[in-house]
């Protein structure tokens, strides 16, 4: 049987079959090829959590949030971020911490917070950390995502492209369904083959989101002051939209906008924390884009 | 010695935990919270382990009664005891049910001989089912358990004897209950067989009730009173092996700093012990 024989309805079932099988295959391979369990040093570190969680802004924003908690930086009302004081970078430990108060000796925009050179680089420091770990994916590991990603492409594109051209060739122009599903199905061929995290890394956050459950129950009852580094860690575990806006109000202030009105996960418009979108209003904006 | 020190694990204090391992050697997690536990939770559980030993404590087998324990909930202790590999694993010298009915709260046995032979049968049971050792922990109790026909420090050490398993010594407990039925505290814990001193519990409590119905309650809520610190340096002093020190609180958490503050003054309570059995050669049984 040629599959490019069948009819439309029949070849998108077929194709939905085809690329159902290819993501399979790549889940698969992934979890006979990565280890789940890694030799883990002792995780006190809540900066390094969120840097395996969402990456480099987010570990940068969670440590801006504890600083701010332990009042060692203040965010003013009209968005700047300023060191409290000189000594507070003499009481910090982390070197994240201390890069933030650093570059906040003079006050700047809460938008430079995650772009600023010097804290980029510190925030960096726990990439090499966790890939050592083996929490994230090395340069060779990475590079291995990207050629099943684009094998799982080609076949994907290359199958819809030659039913197009077989139907195109047959009078047929009823070809929007099966270019919308090819398109959905790379999506997910290309998300399911280069995934930020290893499997290990994927497991130990979700056993840290355990094992916090109940601290993010009680995230409520949290004290301010940071005296038991539980927001730092609640962010950190959770993202600091998990930290209760009446108690740390600050967490709106600093946390990227919300983008999923925006129907695209790259406006630069929206995905900035610029004021046109973040504000003071907590994310609740960004109505316009993408409208 | 190589005593550890650590305290008992809450979800609330997961925060603490984490950013304070280097202040703690182990900590002790409930057990019957986990005996239905998902993979997941179970996974979180071993994920725990990987940052600090870990040692299991049980509430619900009773198995100090003349009824024979539960055999469901042991085969789940056995299963998670399996999963998680504790340093070793811990029940209570209580009941928990009887006639088919479920008290809900450990209770004190009578303390008399149907209820030793009855505690030695539970214990090899327990201990040949779960297969890992297994200490018992003494209780507190508000009232002096009827149709006793020894003290409590007799019926403690008869069982040992005849279990030979090791005792997890909790010192406020001790302390409630010579409060509430006035004995000497330091006495009862120089009586108990120094060899079997395995680990010990410090907790604090509160007085309920008034005047002549007055009684010391071990709810975990409070702060480890002066008495119980005194009674750990003489249980260091007794006890002839390195011993697990365990910090029980249950609600009402001070700030983290405030719990390891309680934890550094029984390590000093235990050195000071310590010390005073090599200065002095003391001799507890």
């Amino acid at each position: 049987m040629n599959p490019f024989d069948l009819s439309g309805p029949e070849f998108l079932v077929f194709y939905s079959l085809f690329s159902a099988a290819v993501v399979l295959l790549i889940v698969i391979s992934r979890r006979l090829t990565e280890k789940t369990d890694v030799a883990l040093p002792r995780l006190s570190d809540p900066y390094q959590i969120a840097y395996l969680r969402a990456g480099n802004d987010e570990a940068i924003r969670v440590a801006a949030a504890s600083l701010l908690d332990r009042k060692l930086l203040e965010l003013t009302l009209t968005g700047r971020l300023a060191t409290a004081a000189a000594a507070a970078i003499d009481q910090v430990r982390r070197p994240i911490e201390h890069s933030i108060l650093s570059r906040y000796k003079i006050a700047d925009d809460v938008s430079t917070l995650t772009t600023a050179p010097g804290i980029e680089a510190a925030a960096l420091g726990y990439k090499k950390e966790l890939i050592e770990l083996g929490l994230l994916p090395d340069e060779p590991t990475e590079h291995g995502h990207h050629v099943v990603a684009a094998v799982a492409i080609m076949l994907l594109v290359g199958t819809a492209l030659i039913k197009i051209g077989v139907a195109l060739s047959r009078g047929r122009t009823n070809i929007f369904f099966l270019i919308v599903m090819a398109v959905v199905a790379n999506v997910l061929a290309y998300w399911a083959a280069t995934p930020r995290r290893t499997r290990a890394g994927d497991a130990l956050l979700s056993n840290l989101k355990e094992l916090f459950t109940g601290l993010k129950m009680r995230a409520h009852a949290i004290v301010p002051g940071g005296a038991n580094n539980e927001l730092a860690f609640l962010a950190g575990v959770f993202g600091l939209s998990a930290l209760p806006a009446g108690t740390f109000p600050f967490a709106n202030r600093i946390k990227p906008v919300q983008q999923s009105s925006c129907g695209s996960s790259s406006s630069s418009s929206c995905g900035s924390s610029s004021s046109s979108c973040g504000g003071g209003g907590g994310g609740g904006g960004c109505g316009g884009c993408g409208s | 010695m190589n005593d550890r020190f650590g305290i008992s694990w809450r979800p609330e204090l997961a925060a603490g935990v984490f950013s304070n391992q280097h202040r703690l050697d182990v900590v002790e997690v409930i057990a019957d919270d986990y005996f239905d536990a998902s993979r997941k939770e179970i996974d979180a559980l071993r994920t725990l382990r990987t940052q600090l030993p870990i040692v299991l404590h049980g509430i619900k087998l009773g198995l100090a009664s003349a009824a024979e324990a539960d055999r469901t909930l042991l085969d789940k202790m056995a299963r998670l005891v399996d999963l998680v590999e504790p340093d070793f694993w811990s029940e209570h010298l209580a009941f928990v049910r009887g006639g088919g009915i479920e008290i809900g709260h450990l209770a004190a046995p009578p303390r008399c001989s149907s209820t030793v032979d009855g505690a030695r049968r539970n214990i090899r049971s327990a201990e040949s089912v779960v297969g890992a050792k297994l200490l018992m922990e003494n209780i507190a109790t508000l009232i002096d358990p009827p149709g006793s026909d020894r003290s409590e420090l007799e019926w403690i050490c008869e069982i040992l004897a005849a279990s030979r398993c090791d005792l997890l010594l909790d010192l406020h407990n001790v302390h409630a209950n010579s409060q509430n039925f006035g004995f000497d505290a330091a006495d009862f814990i120089r009586r108990v067989p120094g060899k079997s001193i395995a680990a010990i519990h410090i907790a604090g409590g509160r007085w309920i009730g008034r005047a002549a119905q007055k009684r010391l309650l071990d709810d975990h809520l409070h702060d480890v009173p002066d008495a119980v610190f005194d009674l750990l340096e003489v249980a260091a002093e007794c006890a002839t092996r390195p011993l697990t020190v365990i910090l029980e609180r249950d609600g009402h958490y001070p700030p983290f700093d405030d719990l390891l503050g309680e934890l550094e003054r029984a390590r000093t309570a235990v050195a000071k012990g310590r010390r005073m059995r090599e200065v002095l050669n003391v001799t507890c049984v």
